[in-house]
């Protein structure tokens, strides 16, 4: 599902934020990407979903070469990634709903489309009856799960979870793991990017260990271990 | 269909988003296009002043009380001949006499003078018109040919050339002088909007940046900045609208009495060239906005 073959990104004026990354992740596959903080983790998903550039290598997804992918079909890539961050980047002034239907608004869906979708995802997150509340009427865990039924509108073959357990407590990061691996059994690719160990140890799949912008470990079924 | 609709709705909310900076935008493009409108009414009123001047120019050659009508059919006849006289007036001796009297018929000691004569002492005359201004010189050269010149008591000519040339003048200048400052209104305008949009982008990066990430095309991104320009400009254009008509009215009076008996009305001229001007209008303004909007976004949204 997706390879990343020999990917190298240097930032100004000689950080090595990724250096020859070999990494072939399958379909369906539930895998973290752990390592300490400017290991490069973030660098790997920012180079896949085409907001960094990368230096040398290539990036393959789904079959599609997004090397040297063109802007205008950057969006299109987009779609078949779903994202979530740390910081959730729910827009406040939206309620859950909203915010997960501008996801498809911006996308050009129809009414009727955007209304069975988010209804849809909404109740695959645990989010039925707060559909109408704003981010700051509900919890971090609430928000989090927000930010990935929007992630899911587009159907994406690809989850990339880039420390999504941030600002929560342990319980909540494991509701939010449960989660992920629930949209994983659908037959999503989930790729979690984090540096809590626990978490790791909690979902017990695939963990590839990052160091100076390396791969430096990979346990089919591992632990996390540094 | 609802693609058009989202986009004009967050046009709309940019649009209200930021209503001061909307408001001092749309006050900056009024001013534009009401400085456009002056320079369109000045121009309207110093063409028509002009024309009516030139309908007024002719060459008077009055003849000496002796040429017969005979002579003066000859010098008209090869006046004629001349491509640049549009048209020559005949005015018989009785006729000159006649118009005299009528023109002086208040004084009575002028008409018991005239009355004494026992001859009529005014010759006939022709009343030359050209086809356009430049043409007089040629004209009056031509009646400088030795079988005229005796014939000729008179010519009457330079005066009010010196009165067209007075005017041009006043009109050239003035409208230069209105043009550089429309060139300066819309270069002010163009920086305005790109601000604006620059503002707008500012104020929306959260949208932008979820936006992206959930896939809307560059295009989704940066239309609605776009059509906030549009609106910008249809809201000056109609307000402009709002202030040229009653300005016209405040100044029509003053107008008129420029213009007397030769009444002009501006409003009137505005009113049947409506499309014209406020079309045309709309379409400049409209087009430095896009291209501003177009610039802004491409500069700050990176798209």
């Amino acid at each position: 599902m997706i390879h990343f073959k020999n990917v190298h990104k240097v930032y100004p004026p000689d950080t090595k934020a990724v250096d020859g990354v070999l990494l072939h992740i399958k379909p369906k596959e539930f895998c973290s990407i752990v390592g300490q903080s400017g290991t490069g983790k973030t660098t790997l998903v920012r180079l896949l979903i085409a907001e960094e550039r990368l230096d040398a290598g290539e990036i393959v997804v789904g079959g599609w070469d997004i090397t040297d992918i063109k802007p205008s079909e950057v969006p299109f890539l987009r779609r078949q990634i779903g994202v979530v961050f740390q910081d959730f980047k729910l827009l406040p002034q939206k309620t859950a709903y909203e915010n997960v239907a501008f996801a498809l608004e911006v996308c050009g869906a129809t009414s009727k489309r955007i209304e069975a979708v988010v209804s849809q995802v909404l109740k695959i997150v645990g989010l039925q009856g707060k559909e109408h509340r704003y981010p700051k009427q509900l919890s971090g865990g609430e928000q989090q799960r927000v930010a990935i039924a929007r992630s899911l509108v587009h159907r994406p073959k690809i989850l990339v979870a880039d420390e999504p357990t941030g600002n929560l407590d342990t319980i909540t990061s494991r509701e939010i793991a449960d989660l992920l691996l629930k949209i994983n059994e659908f037959g999503t690719t989930v790729l979690l990017v984090t540096h809590d160990k626990d978490l790791v140890n909690y979902v017990k799949k695939r963990v590839v260990t990052m160091d100076g912008g390396k791969v430096v470990g990979d346990q089919k079924s591992g632990k996390y271990v540094l | 269909m609802s693609y058009l609709i989202r986009t004009i709705k967050f046009s709309l909310q940019d649009f209200y988003r930021n209503i001061w900076l909307s408001i001092v935008t749309i006050s900056i493009l009024v001013l534009t296009l009401v400085s456009i409108n002056v320079l369109v009414a000045f121009h309207a009123v110093t063409a028509t002043a002009i024309t009516a001047i030139q309908n007024k120019v002719d060459i008077s050659v009055d003849f000496k009380p002796t040429v017969t009508a005979a002579e003066i059919n000859t010098v008209k006849t090869y006046l004629l001949g001349l491509p640049e006289v549009a048209d020559i007036e005949y005015i018989s001796r009785d006729e000159a006499l006649a118009r005299f009297k009528e023109r002086h018929s208040a004084n009575q000691t002028i008409l018991d003078v005239v009355s004494e004569l026992s001859d009529n002492p005014l010759g006939a005359s022709l009343r030359v018109k050209a086809r356009n201004l430049d043409s007089y010189a040629t004209i009056l050269s031509a009646l400088d040919k030795p079988e005229i010149t005796p014939l000729v008591a008179s010519r009457d000519y330079y005066n009010r050339q010196t009165m067209i040339s007075k005017v041009s003048g006043w009109t050239d200048t003035g409208e230069k002088i209105a043009f550089v400052f429309i060139i300066f209104f819309i270069l002010i305008s163009a920086l305005i909007v790109f601000n604006t949009i620059r503002v707008a982008i500012y104020t929306h990066r959260e949208e932008i940046g979820i936006e992206k990430l959930v896939g809307a095309t560059n295009w989704f991104v940066s239309l609605p900045f776009i059509l906030e320009s549009v609106f910008y400009a249809l809201a000056a254009c109609l307000i402009t609208i709002v202030i040229v008509y009653p300005l016209l009215a405040f100044v029509q009076p003053y107008v008129a009495g420029f213009f007397g008996a030769d009444s002009f009305n501006l409003t009137d001229y505005f009113t049947a060239r409506f499309f014209m001007i406020f079309l045309t209008e709309l379409v400049v303004i409209m087009l430095v906005n896009i291209v501003s909007s177009m610039v802004a976004t491409r500069k700050y949204l990176k798209v």
